[in-house]
């Protein structure tokens, strides 16, 4: 049985329709700004180019390779994902399936002392306050299977440092993903993301 | 860290709704939708305002086992304003207001809320702790403490990108006080959300929500949300 409305509940009505409105005024003004595209999903290995699975197959992997595509706005890469000795490993093709570059996840004890103090000393020189939350060594080498399979660790002199970090840097706190070179030297520098968006619903 | 992540929810999520079975003699239930529209918007450096309405209504009621009838019954509609404080790169906490409007009576609500999002490789997590207090001439006052954790996973890839599917799921326990007595409430959401931009997204899924773990002729709501969310 429907109750009967009241004004009170009228009321309401009418904000619910000039709230729809009005969110889709903002939508449609909002839209026009967007113009970056960038993209990334699940593939299955047979999309990938052969290139990229034969020079995978030379890996001592024996976990299942989860394939992803990263799609941008004039070129896309390939990327695959797989967990071996308890590491997260990832590695980079071009369309062509030929190796961009390999990343695996490291913890900041594993990395060499004197790299180890001169990026915290750059760290400190960007940010005022800064925390490390998540370290991948990258290489680019040619000769990773024999990397790998002799255990990647002991090759982290070589290695580029891709380093997530949550610093302030004067104008609030942010996410970074900052490259450092096996000098400790800043390569790049980049913004992530930034607040999450929906976060107080 | 991922697995053992997802082992926690699922088991504080286990726990709370099995919690929701334990001498329940009278099964009733209601469904109904639940509808809601939420803006956030930047204010000034650190601060963001949050505005939502949401309605409350409901279609069917009857108890397990004894069958369903038809119950439409517009229920009530609140709503409410937030300014939230950006802390760091993945907390935001702030306090606000809340009016509902329910049987031609109305309700006063203040909020306080902090919540933390983190990111465990393609996984989503979020944890919001808040308390709010109720005030009427209808009812005693009704004050409330709670705690939601939820996850938030793309269907597709690593990472929501616009233009695709994602799953989130969350469970909440209320602890209430009103009048001098205590009650424990449990709610449980599964959503499939849709990104149309970074600024927009649209949810659907259920609202299951156990009236009190505590006594045993509490009773059962479904509600379909219906969850359209903008942030600027």
């Amino acid at each position: 049985m429907v109750k009967e409305d009241s004004k009170t509940n009228s009321l309401f009505k009418i904000l619910w329709v000039l709230s729809i409105i009005f969110s889709v005024t903002l939508i449609a003004g909002k839209a026009g700004g967007q113009t970056k595209y960038e993209r990334e999903y699940r593939i299955n290995e047979q999309d990938v180019p052969g290139t990229a699975i034969e020079y995978l197959n030379g890996f001592p992997f024996n976990r299942r390779i989860k394939w992803y595509i990263n799609q941008y706005a004039f070129s896309e890469t390939f990327e695959a994902k797989v967990r071996y000795q308890g590491r997260l490993y990832s590695i980079d093709f071009n369309q062509e399936g030929i190796l961009n570059d390999l990343e695996v996840d490291i913890r900041q004890k594993e990395m060499p002392k004197e790299i180890t103090s001169k990026i915290h000393h750059q760290l400190g020189l960007i940010f005022e306050r800064y925390r490390i939350l998540r370290i991948q060594a990258q290489f680019c080498t040619p000769d990773l299977h024999m990397k790998v399979s002799e255990g990647i660790l002991k090759f982290l002199r070589e290695a580029n440092f891709e380093i997530i970090v949550e610093g302030n840097a004067g104008e609030g706190a942010a996410q970074y993903e900052i490259l450092f070179s096996e000098e400790g030297s800043v390569l790049r520098k980049e913004e992530l993301s930034n607040f999450p968006a929906f976060i107080e619903f | 860290m991922h697995p053992s992540f997802l082992k926690k929810i699922l088991l504080f999520t286990l726990t709370s709704l099995s919690l929701c079975g334990i001498g329940n003699a009278q099964k009733d239930f209601t469904t109904g939708i639940l509808p809601s529209i939420g803006l956030t918007t930047p204010i000034k450096d650190e601060w963001r305002l949050t505005l939502r309405m949401e309605s409350r209504n409901q279609l069917f009621s009857g108890q397990f086992g004894s069958g369903i009838s038809s119950d439409f019954n517009y229920i009530l509609t609140d709503f409410s304003i937030l300014p939230t404080r950006k802390f760091g790169s993945t907390g935001s906490g702030g306090a606000g207001y809340l009016l509902r409007s329910r049987n031609g009576n109305y309700y006063h609500r203040l909020i306080q809320q902090y919540t933390l999002a983190s990111n465990i490789y393609s996984l989503k997590a979020n944890h919001r702790i808040s308390a709010d207090q109720t005030f009427s001439q209808a009812e005693p006052a009704e004050y409330r403490l709670r705690y939601r954790i939820g996850v938030e996973l793309p269907f597709s890839g690593l990472v929501i990108d616009n233009r695709e599917f994602y799953g989130k799921i969350t469970n909440e326990l209320l602890q209430k006080l009103q009048n001098g007595a205590y009650n424990l409430e449990n709610r449980f959401v599964a959503v499939t959300g849709f990104q149309f931009s970074e600024s927009h997204r649209v949810e659907y899924g259920i609202d299951y929500r156990f009236s009190s773990i505590l006594s045993p002729n509490a009773k059962h709501t479904f509600w379909w949300q219906i969850n359209w969310q903008i942030s600027l």
